[in-house]
């Protein structure tokens, strides 16, 4: 940490909204889309979008099922997300040490 | 990234977290619902096991907690299954006290076996109390404190059915409707209109 460049602050989770994402799901075992629309107050397609995003960087993982005929899709957060949120709060601490 | 924006990131995480970790909690007033369910049964397996011990049908009694246990175990799932889907999310702790009161109820099944086996024993109560008194101690660590006086109720009960076999039953109904039934009410009156 020591050579540490804010630049290489992990830019996939600093976005507000992914930021969000990303701590709900690294304190929570599992979320639902509707929860994290309401938490985050964002449209579907703006959270959609976002968790594209997550999910193609391995970050998250997703599970699509149904509940009442209502599709219930599921997030989760991967061992690579877990690792990249906490590599990202460590260099927040260095950030907040070095100023 | 400057300090400032590190800043204003650190605020948003730990808003985010506090707001995660109520919700969570709040996630108990359904898992309240299972305590009450399994609260009610005993209450009624307890009332079927004086009478069948009046009438001498001792056999029987083993069939009546078999039969709660299977009927508490069927609903409780069912109702366990319906807090993520109800709430929207899932917590670890959650998780853990779910496998510990599933820990529990497979003990208590074992006992019955064993009671089957054996023959009943008026320190069954007691036993099972101590049980409970666990799943009452871990949860009130992971979830709500107030469950560390229903633990040391249990164990006091426990005490209390051990040295007095007499009043076995009493103190168990006692007990259950203490640590199960009042929490059910209460924790239902005090987040009415405040779930997740």
């Amino acid at each position: 940490m020591g050579d540490f460049n804010p630049a290489e602050v992990n830019k996939l989770i600093h976005a507000p909204i992914r930021l969000g994402i990303m701590t709900i799901l690294n304190s929570a075992k599992k979320v639902n889309f509707i929860y994290l629309r309401k938490k985050l107050d964002v449209t579907d397609g703006n959270l959609s979008s976002h968790m594209e995003k997550l999910e193609k960087a391995g970050y998250v993982n997703v599970k699509k099922t149904f509940k009442d005929k209502k599709p219930n899709t599921v997030y989760s957060i991967t061992e690579k997300g877990k690792k990249a949120f906490r590599i990202y709060l460590e260099h927040l601490e260095k950030i907040l040490e070095e100023s | 990234m400057n300090k400032k924006e590190a800043e204003k990131s650190f605020e948003e995480i730990k808003r985010h977290l506090i707001e995660t970790e109520e919700d969570l909690r709040k996630t108990g007033i359904y898992a309240v619902d299972i305590q009450f369910l399994l609260g009610i049964l005993v209450l009624v397996g307890l009332g079927l096991t004086v009478f069948l011990l009046g009438k001498t049908l001792y056999n029987l009694i083993w069939i009546v907690w078999t039969c709660i246990l299977i009927v508490g175990f069927f609903f409780g799932y069912r109702l366990a299954k319906r807090i993520p889907l109800m709430t929207g999310v899932t917590s670890f702790a959650g998780k853990l006290i779910g496998m510990v009161w599933l820990g529990i109820t497979i003990s208590v099944t074992l006992v019955m076996f064993i009671v089957w086996y054996s023959g009943y024993t008026p320190y069954l109560e007691s036993f099972i109390a101590l049980l409970v008194g666990v799943g009452f101690f871990v949860e009130a660590f992971v979830s709500w404190k107030e469950f560390l006086i229903a633990a040391i109720l249990c164990w006091i009960g426990a005490l209390v059915d051990g040295f007095f076999p007499d009043v076995t039953n009493l103190v168990f109904a006692f007990l259950i409707f203490v640590t199960m039934i009042v929490p059910g009410i209460v924790v239902k009156i005090r987040f009415r209109g405040k779930e997740v």
